[in-house]
């Protein structure tokens, strides 16, 4: 071979390789959060707060509550598409999830009569791929629900293909795609775009409202004083590294970055701010500097792209294992994340929706988990998302009184209170607030557990942050007074 | 400072010794056999999930789970060469992307039997207690894998050097058709060296196992680090793979701790590559493996 050639061709390979693609099928920027107020629509920003939801809440929604009377018993079969490449645990376990939907569904007799049929295709998570199947799916196989994995790119291609073909194919499209330019146009373009739904809230919401609660614990269950900000550097969290704005039509929506806010609110000095490359696998560097510079509580801000997994595995082992660390997102929100580090979670603070026990008011959560957990799927929370939207729509087709009508179905979906979401509250995920986080989630509070002994998650949510956020009855299940340190879980946990 | 020097000390020999072992196969490979094995990466899987089946689900003890993995590993290898190398000897471009559709397979069939979310852990800490260096800490499992990567090192330094089959493995990296004229066992020859070349990267990789995620595709990261190192070296020379390791460990420590951990990667391929504008053939331009 003609070494210096190849050498140079290699080396170049590697640039790419390493810079783009090291590790792998990590899914979906989904963070995914979880709210849960009363208060629909937030009109008055706190002082200090960031984010300024200049709202403008529009008519809160007709809540009657029995809409269809009889729906006439239709024949044929509804078909839902879910885009979707399996490879990735997350993607598979939103395609079972729709399954088990359906299957719910179906067994109840369908929707107004008919039955529900799934339709998956693999994306493998190309943009070209995904087009073609989600035009075949709409053209070709008919389907009135496509269900799109969150890829921005991928989601953002299709909004263009899916507005070409609406009108001769009416269908609505959901994705828990992470970036708030969808959501911007179908606000900005309404009768172009509007069979767009984004199972996520906006990316203010999602970096403010959705993290706050992190630094409740830090600051009023662990008594932190001092904090490091690990903050992945993808488009989605822009938000909390930069700051942001959004003027659309409806308002303005921001937030200020991390750092300020957490600072301001909360009082914390920020002794640490790094961002994380995507595919990093060296954190020691990082972890390292955070305990030099004397950090009680590390936050990680993450979706799948982070290797949260070698994150803990090296927490545990590094000089930074008895702070406390936070994780957002990633494989942290598995009780699979206790086997996958061998127990190096031990001690850490996750958003974790995979716990049967979990306590939430939604009599069909932990039924739901068992089933997945059954058919030997982890969830997080757009698994959640996914199972909760077909519920939704199903909801939304018999308000509408027809499926096929799909201009119907959609005006129902933003009209409907949808209250059998497994994780959310109807406020949260209500979807035709005409303000910033329209055909969008809205942020707030999430339930937060702590790994203690043998994996077990024990929620350590303060009750009042709970309380605020609308969780009334299950406040009473979380125990932020069992919160130990990493420290005294690893003596006591032997 | 001293505390940053002291850390910057010691993590450019603890990533350097991890790349070193990590690489010190390929760079084997592609020096005896000057052939770019593709399929290298696929080790680090083998390695890890061989041990886990023959552990969690054969239900062998963890030592011999090991030593199980590490023998699939090398008939894993032998099989490579057999099937692909010497069938794709004369033709490199479809040898290439053999070994690559190789890698894949293995990949695809791990990622088919065991996602992510089975939850793959070995649980091979040897030092689980931190190392004081200076005003440093130092994880003892990469402690415990740096050192052995030297010992890997010196081992296969012995072979080359006192070893009358390290001798023949260095005369083909040097000349392969004078070798060929004094009679040296090609086929013999090679299989070995593919198969001994397996090895480190299979023992640290189950070392690195504890501190790194396990998932059906772990082995791009790492096999990129093992052609990083091989490249910036001079395919093929262990010398040049020595300094290279170190050369990598002491950037990525420099940046991480005195400028910005974001750009540990980035800044060590932008210095690679301006290494190979400078000296296309690596650090070390002598084709030969030593």
């Amino acid at each position: 071979m003609k070494m210096g050639k190849m050498m140079i061709g290699l080396g170049l390979i590697l640039a790419v390789v390493l810079l783009g693609c090291t590790e792998t099928p990590k899914p979906a920027p989904t963070p995914v959060p979880t709210p849960i107020p009363t208060t629909p629509v937030e009109k008055t920003p706190v002082i200090t707060t960031p984010v300024q939801t200049t709202p403008i809440p529009t008519t809160p929604v007709e809540k009657t509550p029995g809409v269809v009377t009889t729906p006439p018993r239709l024949t044929g079969e509804i078909k839902v598409c879910a885009l979707y490449d399996t490879r990735i645990p997350a993607f598979k376990a939103n395609v079972e999830a729709l399954k088990l939907a359906i299957e719910e569904i179906n067994a109840q007799g369908g929707i107004m009569g008919k039955k529900l049929e799934l339709i998956h295709q693999d994306t493998q998570r190309k943009v070209d791929i995904a087009i073609t199947a989600y035009r075949s799916a709409v053209i070709e196989k008919g389907c009135k629900v496509v269900f799109v994995e969150g890829v921005s790119e991928e989601v953002m291609a299709l909004l263009e293909e899916g507005a070409k073909i609406y009108h001769s194919n009416p269908h609505i499209m959901i994705s828990s795609q992470a970036g708030m330019e969808s959501t911007l146009k179908v606000i900005e373009d309404y009768e172009k775009y509007k069979f767009f739904f984004r199972s996520l809230p906006s990316d203010p919401e999602m970096n403010y409202k959705v993290t706050k609660v992190f630094f409740d614990i830090a600051k009023d269950v662990i008594g932190a004083k001092k904090v490091a900000l690990l903050l992945e550097d993808a488009a989605w969290t822009k938000c909390a590294r930069e700051g942001c704005t959004y003027n659309t039509k409806f308002g303005t929506v921001g937030s200020k970055a991390m750092k300020d806010w957490v600072k301001e609110e909360y009082g914390l000095e920020v002794v640490y701010i790094s961002n994380l490359a995507v595919g990093e696998k060296n954190f020691l560097p990082i972890l390292e500097t955070a305990a030099a510079r004397g950090a009680e509580f590390i936050f990680v801000l993450s979706s799948w792209y982070t290797d949260t997994t070698t994150l803990t595995k090296q927490w545990a082992s590094s000089s930074a294992r008895n702070i406390p660390i936070a994780f957002f997102g990633g494989t942290a929100q598995w009780m699979t994340a206790w086997n996958l580090t061998g127990g190096a979670s031990l001690g850490t603070i996750v958003m974790t929706y995979d716990y049967e026990a979990i306590p939430l008011a939604n009599p069909n959560t932990a039924g739901v988990i068992k089933k997945l957990h059954e058919r030997g799927i982890s969830l997080d929370t757009s698994t959640h998302y996914a199972y909760s939207e077909l519920m939704r729509v199903k909801e939304a087709m018999e308000r509408a009184g027809n499926p096929e009508d799909i201009d119907a179905v959609i005006k129902a979906m933003e009209e409907l209170e949808f209250k059998n979401h497994t994780i959310h509250r109807a406020e949260y995920m209500f979807f035709g607030y005409k303000n910033p986080n329209f055909h969008s989630y809205t942020g707030g509070p999430t339930m937060i557990a702590q790994f203690q002994c043998n994996g077990k998650p024990v929620y350590i949510v303060p009750s009042d942050v709970l309380a605020k956020g609308g969780y009334v009855e299950e406040s009473q299940k979380v125990q932020p007074d069992a919160y130990k340190s990493p420290a005294e879980l690893r003596k006591i946990c032997k | 400072m001293i505390a940053e020097v002291s850390l910057i000390v010691a993590y450019t020999f603890i990533f350097g010794s991890m790349y070193l072992g990590i690489a010190l196969g390929f760079t084997l490979t592609t020096g005896v056999l000057r052939v770019f094995n593709l399929a290298y990466g696929a080790i680090f899987l083998i390695a890890v999930y061989g041990t886990w089946m023959f552990w969690n689900d054969v239900g062998f003890g963890l030592i011999e789970s090991i030593v199980l993995s590490i023998v699939l590993v090398s008939v894993f290898t032998y099989a490579v060469y057999r099937i692909v190398i010497l069938k794709f000897a004369e033709l490199e471009d479809y040898m290439l992307a053999a070994l690559v559709a190789v890698f894949v397979i293995v990949e695809e069939l791990i990622a088919y039997f065991y996602p992510e979310i089975v939850g793959v852990y070995i649980p091979t800490t040897i030092y689980g207690e931190l190392v004081p260096f200076g005003e440093a800490n130092i994880p003892g499992q990469y402690v415990v894998t740096a050192f052995v990567s030297l010992a890997l090192l010196a081992i296969y330094l012995l072979f080359f050097t006192k070893t009358k089959n390290g001798f023949i493995m260095r005369a083909i990296s040097q000349d392969m058709f004078a070798s060929k004229l004094v009679g040296v066992n090609f086929n013999r020859t090679f299989a070995l060296a593919m198969i001994i070349a397996s090895i480190p990267p299979a023992i640290i990789m189950l070392l690195i196992s504890p501190i790194w995620a396990l998932n059906p595709y772990i082995g791009w990261s790492v096999f990129t680090i093992a052609i990083l190192v091989a490249v910036l070296g001079g395919l093929g020379n262990l010398k040049g793979s020595i300094m290279a390791a170190y050369i990598i460990g002491f950037i990525q420590a420099f940046v991480g701790f005195l400028l910005d951990p974001r750009l540990m990667l980035l800044i060590a391929l932008i210095v690679v590559m301006i290494v190979l504008i400078v000296r296309p053939k690596g650090l070390a331009r002598a084709e030969t493996i030593w």
